[in-house]
């Protein structure tokens, strides 16, 4: 595996509470802080943001699946006991002052905010409670798939936040009216309503959904890498345009022309596609 | 003569169509009232959330035929069209019941959230004058999608309650409580961390009515932070039908993480108890 950009700039990492697999061409992440329902605090989010450049420069990863470890939560957030012992340590009276001494330790990646251009697919595989900036990486991820007891949430109104990096997201992934209600009363949304809402697109057993989320990233990956990243690039490029203007993009350079595409693709065609596109979908 | 009401109670306001003899149908009087009043609530530092209801068995069954509007009526019209909530970044909650079309159904769309009592019968479309509210599709697109949109228009079926709720064109179905007196849970004061749980479908209220639903629905509400719900609802309007990567980079509405909310909902949260918010 590549070694990071991070990684050479001698950020301080942990192997431990980012555990990484790989199996065949999918990389499994799972965080891994489950005594503190693997709240995000600065060691995790470094493994994470090296693991998201890892898996975007790695030729040989397809598709990438993200969980947590053990059963009650996926991830719930970020470490507010942490974050309130900062406040305290900088004596700060404003919350613009935390702000600002948050922006001082520099820009950071935001897979959230996808700026640093990962095309390929990544799964949420939603093993438990899936809370606050949990539930923004579950909504930044490509497809999810959320264990029958999991529920997931922005409860950030009631601690004076804003999940700021997905709030867009959500209208699109439900719309502005249970968006709205979403962000307004932090209620969480059950696995079942979830898939009812089509945020979800498998309600998995307990336990089950790493195994159902590497089913559906096998399936996926009997496409080319240029495949799956072009559709996805297509999808953020024509979301939110005029239809019109959407359908009229460019492509100066489409993926059906490259010799790998079209190898890569008669390959995957003439080995059949058992299933048929979708059908997880049911 | 007042046909809109307008009653703050405890930081929720109370915005009410008042002229049920004829099914709250509009005049122009009545929108230019209407107006007044949204931009009473927009500037009233005491009101927080908003609730918008009707007197009678219909919420509004449209507009009152009248001749040619002026320039003044027409923008009147096309104002609170826009919901009223085009001009203030505090929530809006229609609570509605019985017949809800034309300009009605314009103005419920309008409305940030929507709960509905069993009565309520929604149609979208053009009404007998021939000149319903432009805004109806627009609002359908976005909130149910287009299929069912052009379906509703086209059809001007009647949409139920049950039907409301699962198309997604409501929030929250408002129903009578059931419950004994004497089964009811002991009101106490409440204490401790803010909940987690589920995002409801529904509403129980002592009479059923929408309007007790809108109510309960905005004081619910009000124990959460009012700067993130700025910054909510500021961020949903304006990054639907921008490109994507555009509203991914948006700053727009108050920042909550650099508010004094943000402080005390954490500090809450570590400490255990409530947050007391103070909208800064």
């Amino acid at each position: 595996m590549q070694q990071s950009d991070i990684q050479q700039a001698g950020i301080q990492q942990s192997g431990e509470v980012l555990l990484r697999e790989q199996d065949g061409d999918i990389l499994v992440a799972t965080m891994n802080r489950p005594e503190r329902m693997n709240a995000l605090d600065d060691n995790l989010t470094n493994a994470l943001n090296e693991a998201w450049l890892d898996f975007r420069d790695a030729p040989d990863l397809k598709v990438m699946i993200i969980t947590g470890a053990g059963d009650r939560a996926f991830c719930s957030g970020v470490d507010l006991r942490r974050n309130d012992e900062r406040a305290r340590d900088l004596g700060a009276q404003t919350a613009q002052a935390i702000l600002d001494a948050d922006r001082s330790r520099g820009v950071r990646l935001s897979f959230n905010g996808n700026n640093f251009g990962l095309w390929k697919p990544v799964i949420a595989a939603i093993n438990g409670w899936c809370l606050a900036a949990g539930c923004e990486m579950a909504m930044a991820c490509d497809l999810r798939i959320m264990e029958e007891h999991a529920q997931m949430g922005l409860p950030e109104v009631k601690r004076g936040m804003g999940a700021k990096q997905t709030t867009h997201k959500l209208y699109h992934l439900t719309n502005l009216n249970i968006g709205l209600e979403m962000a307004w009363t932090g209620d969480t949304l059950t696995a079942q309503r979830a898939y009812d809402l089509g945020l979800v697109t498998e309600v998995a057993p307990k336990s089950e959904s790493v195994a159902r989320a590497k089913e559906l990233a096998r399936r996926i990956c009997r496409f080319p890498s240029g495949y799956l990243e072009y559709h996805k690039l297509r999808v953020f490029q024509s979301l939110g345009l005029p239809l019109d203007y959407g359908m009229s993009i460019d492509q100066r350079f489409p993926p059906q022309e490259s010799e790998d595409y079209r190898t890569g693709l008669e390959r995957s065609l003439s080995q059949g596609i058992p299933g048929g596109p979708g059908q997880h979908l049911d | 003569m007042a046909e809109i009401g307008y009653l703050v109670e405890d930081r929720v306001a109370i915005i009410s169509l008042e002229a049920p003899d004829r099914g709250n149908a509009f005049t122009p009087a009545m929108r230019g009232e209407l107006n007044q009043v949204f931009e009473r609530y927009r500037v009233d530092e005491d009101a927080w959330v908003a609730v918008i209801c009707a007197e009678g068995p219909d919420f509004c069954t449209g507009s009152e035929a009248v001749p040619a509007l002026s320039h003044g009526e027409q923008r009147d019209r096309a104002r609170y069209w826009a919901g009223g909530r085009l001009d203030t970044i505090k929530p809006t909650i229609a609570a509605v019941q019985g017949v809800c079309r034309g300009e009605g159904l314009a103005l419920a769309l309008g409305c940030d959230l929507r709960l509905a009592g069993e009565s309520v019968a929604f149609q979208a479309g053009l009404d007998s004058l021939g000149s319903g509210p432009n805004v109806e599709a627009v609002w359908l697109v976005n909130l149910v999608g287009l299929s069912v949109a052009l379906d509703l228009l086209w059809t001007r079926r009647t949409v139920d309650a049950a039907q409301a709720a699962r198309l997604g064109l409501i929030n929250r179905l408002v129903s009578i409580d059931e419950t004994p007196a004497e089964a009811q849970p002991e009101e106490r004061p409440a204490e401790g961390r803010l909940p987690v749980r589920p995002l409801g479908q529904s509403i129980v209220t002592t009479d059923g009515s929408a309007r007790s639903g809108g109510i309960k629905l905005a004081r619910e509400l009000l124990q959460y932070a009012p700067v993130t719900r700025s910054f909510q609802k500021e961020t949903a309007y304006r990054s639907i039908g921008v490109p994507f990567h555009y509203a991914q980079t948006l700053e727009v509405g108050p920042n909550p993480y650099a508010s004094e909310d943000r402080i005390e909902g954490t500090r809450a949260f570590v400490e255990n108890r409530r947050p007391v918010w103070h909208n800064r």
